[in-house]
């Protein structure tokens, strides 16, 4: 012997258009989601870039031995700033 | 120029990070929206079980009504994230409430559950909301404690003028390093001072601990909430809760919220040391965070009470948008019976769910409902259980129309025996059972109208000893301000000369279906008037395989 305990799953319209609903919204979200990260991606990049250039302007202070303040704290912060 | 880049360097750092708090936002509203399809179906394993503490005295329908843990109501509603939301949920499901309350949270609910946009954005920033309960326990112990180690007025002008004075000794050393002559000793005597007070100001910070980075996102949530013209009564006190002609929540919360971040150089190491040694940091801390407790004292439970209402309120808004068919229950307190047109378990998914019209009471009437095994009868149960708890919250029900008195419940579903309190089952179940009809006399005596819901009781024993048993206790409740239902495998039990006056039957069915496969037994879960006529534990044991 079978046992056949549920009922018949039901199509319900109005299920249906809740769960497009939620879809759609989830989607919606994804993207905007993967365009902020794309931006975010060339946004690293340039501060990467900008603090190779910044160290080694201030590498060449260093040298110079001209040191003025803010560029100490700029070295003390650098490190966590950059990653 | 390096200055120049660095600047840029440091505008890129912002930029970035400002970028990855919306990244995090449409991630977790992503999150969200797929959480609410799988709510919909039903989907309890892609579903997070939110966190609950169960307290020793919380009512036992909370487990037997399925409230808390997996394929749980908590589940169902999924967007409850804080901690105190949860408590403050537990709490309106677990006491009965007056009718007028009731009807003040449905109207909300029905303002909320049309606004999803602004729902969303709740369940957002309520998701980053994780403080835990205790560390909030603290900081209130604190706001509204009337005992607070505060410095003398004198005390602290000696603190201003050490802290005017010890910097400009400090300028005068940069000028000529002989006056360090002068600012050592005042470096000494601040640290000094210091040490004295470091164990009471440690306390005193120990408060915020765990909390202090919540206060920004409680900011958030409160803005959002300012910014709304809420029509429903019961919307608008919460907002004027947080703005009152004397304290702007938003304001003091902000204020707070520095006072905890300036406090954060406590924990910088040499930095501390210098701040303290020169401005005695801590002391000036201290002042505006026991001048801010004074302040707040009477209102800041006020305000952090609101937004855990307004999450409530906008988590059960999440029910009627989710659950269209579903009404809002008529609760009248003069009202006798239950009546419920096409109730079903909230708990099942639309597609699958059979609702049912069901009647219960007056005083001394009972619903007895019989059927075989796995045809519906606890289902149906938990139905009028659930829908009776969700009513009183002010959230719609799984019902057609549902219609009751102002009331308390009682449940009686699942018992188990103790190994530790050495007690059986039976001993269990009658224990347990004793505590129900405690409580229901208790109700009885201050004219509370109780509804007890009693599952197959007493399967401990011998079917001879639990017919008695059975119906002395129905008996005894039928004389009681109560009104309930039965399900028992007991068909006899309706044929008892004390209880067949008073008992309305009711009974689920199977059918037995021959195809090409064999026989199948099926159910379709509606309810039909009498006592069940069929039995199918003999076939259900050769349906798995066991020999009769």
């Amino acid at each position: 012997m079978k046992i056949k305990p549920n009922p018949q799953i039901q199509n319900l319209d109005y299920i249906n258009d809740l769960i497009k609903t939620y879809s759609e919204r989830a989607a919606s979200f994804s993207k905007l989601k993967k365009d902020l990260e794309k931006q975010c991606e060339v946004i690293a990049w340039s501060r990467l870039l900008l603090a190779l250039v910044s160290l080694s302007f201030f590498y060449k202070i260093l040298e110079s031995k001209q040191l003025h303040p803010w560029g100490i704290l700029f070295l003390l912060f650098f490190p966590s700033r950059c990653f | 120029m390096g200055n120049s880049f660095s600047f840029i360097f440091s505008f890129a750092v912002f930029l970035n990070r400002k970028q990855n708090r919306k990244i995090d936002r449409f991630k977790s509203l992503e999150k969200i929206n797929l959480d609410s399809m799988d709510r919909i179906e039903r989907n309890w394993n892609d579903l997070e079980i939110p966190h609950s503490m169960r307290k020793d005295d919380s009512p036992h329908f909370l487990s037997d009504m399925n409230i808390v843990g997996y394929g749980s109501l908590l589940q169902l509603i999924g967007t409850l994230k804080t901690s105190a939301g949860i408590e403050k949920f537990l709490s309106w499901i677990s006491q009965r409430t007056k009718n007028n309350e009731t009807l003040r949270r449905q109207e909300a609910v029905k303002e909320l559950s049309g606004q999803l946009d602004l729902r969303q954005e709740v369940y957002y920033l309520c998701s980053n909301l994780n403080g835990e309960a205790d560390s909030w326990k603290t900081f209130f112990n604190w706001v509204e404690s009337d005992e607070v180690d505060e410095i003398s007025p004198y005390g602290y002008w000696l603190v201003c003028l050490l802290t005017l004075v010890t910097p400009i000794a400090l300028v005068t050393v940069f000028i000529n390093p002989v006056y360090g002559i002068m600012w050592t000793p005042l470096v000494c005597i601040n640290l000094l001072l210091s040490a004295n007070w470091h164990k009471k100001q440690k306390t005193l910070f120990a408060n915020l601990h765990g909390i202090g980075s919540q206060f920004g996102k409680y900011i958030s949530l409160i803005e959002l909430v300012l910014a709304q013209k809420p029509e429903s009564v019961y919307i608008k006190e919460l907002k004027d809760d947080l703005v009152s002609s004397s304290m702007d929540a938003k304001q003091e919360i902000q204020k707070l919220q520095s006072l905890v971040g300036w406090a954060g150089a406590r924990n910088s190491g040499i930095l501390y040391l210098i701040l303290q040694g020169n401005l005695l940091w801590d002391f000036h801390l201290q002042k505006s965070l026991i001048a801010w407790q004074k302040r707040c004292r009477d209102h800041a439970r006020k305000w952090f009470d609101a937004i855990t209402k307004y999450e409530v309120i906008a988590s059960l808004a999440s029910l009627p948008y989710d659950n269209p068919k579903w009404s809002y229950p008529n609760i009248e307190e003069a009202r006798k019976k239950i009546v419920a047109k096409q109730i079903g378990h909230p708990l099942i998914n639309d597609r699958s769910r059979v609702s049912n019209d069901i009647d219960i009471g007056p005083n001394g009437k009972f619903l007895l409902v019989t059927g075989s095994n796995m045809s519906g009868k606890s289902t149906l149960l938990r139905s009028i259980g659930l829908n009776t708890l969700l009513a009183r919250t002010g959230a719609p029900v799984c019902a057609a129309s549902f219609s009751l008195p102002s009331l308390d419940l009682v449940t009686s579903f699942k018992v188990n025996d103790s190994l530790a309190d050495g007690v059986s089952l039976y001993m269990a179940e009658l224990k347990h059972i004793k505590r129900v009809i405690d409580l229901i006399k208790s109700n009885h005596e201050k004219g509370v109208i109780t509804l007890y819901l009693f599952d197959e009781i007493l399967q401990g024993t011998n079917s001879r000893e639990r017919q008695i048993t059975v119906a002395s206790i129905t008996a005894q409740l039928l004389a009681l301000n109560v009104i309930g239902a039965i399900s028992t495998h007991d068909l006899e039990l309706a044929k008892v000369d004390t209880l067949e006056e008073a008992c309305h039957a009711v009974h689920f069915k199977e059918k037995l279906l021959t195809d090409e496969t064999g026989t199948v037994m099926s159910f379709d879960y509606l309810l039909r008037p009498g006592i069940s006529n069929t039995t199918n534990a003999l076939e259900l044991l050769k349906a798995v395989g066991l020999k009769l």
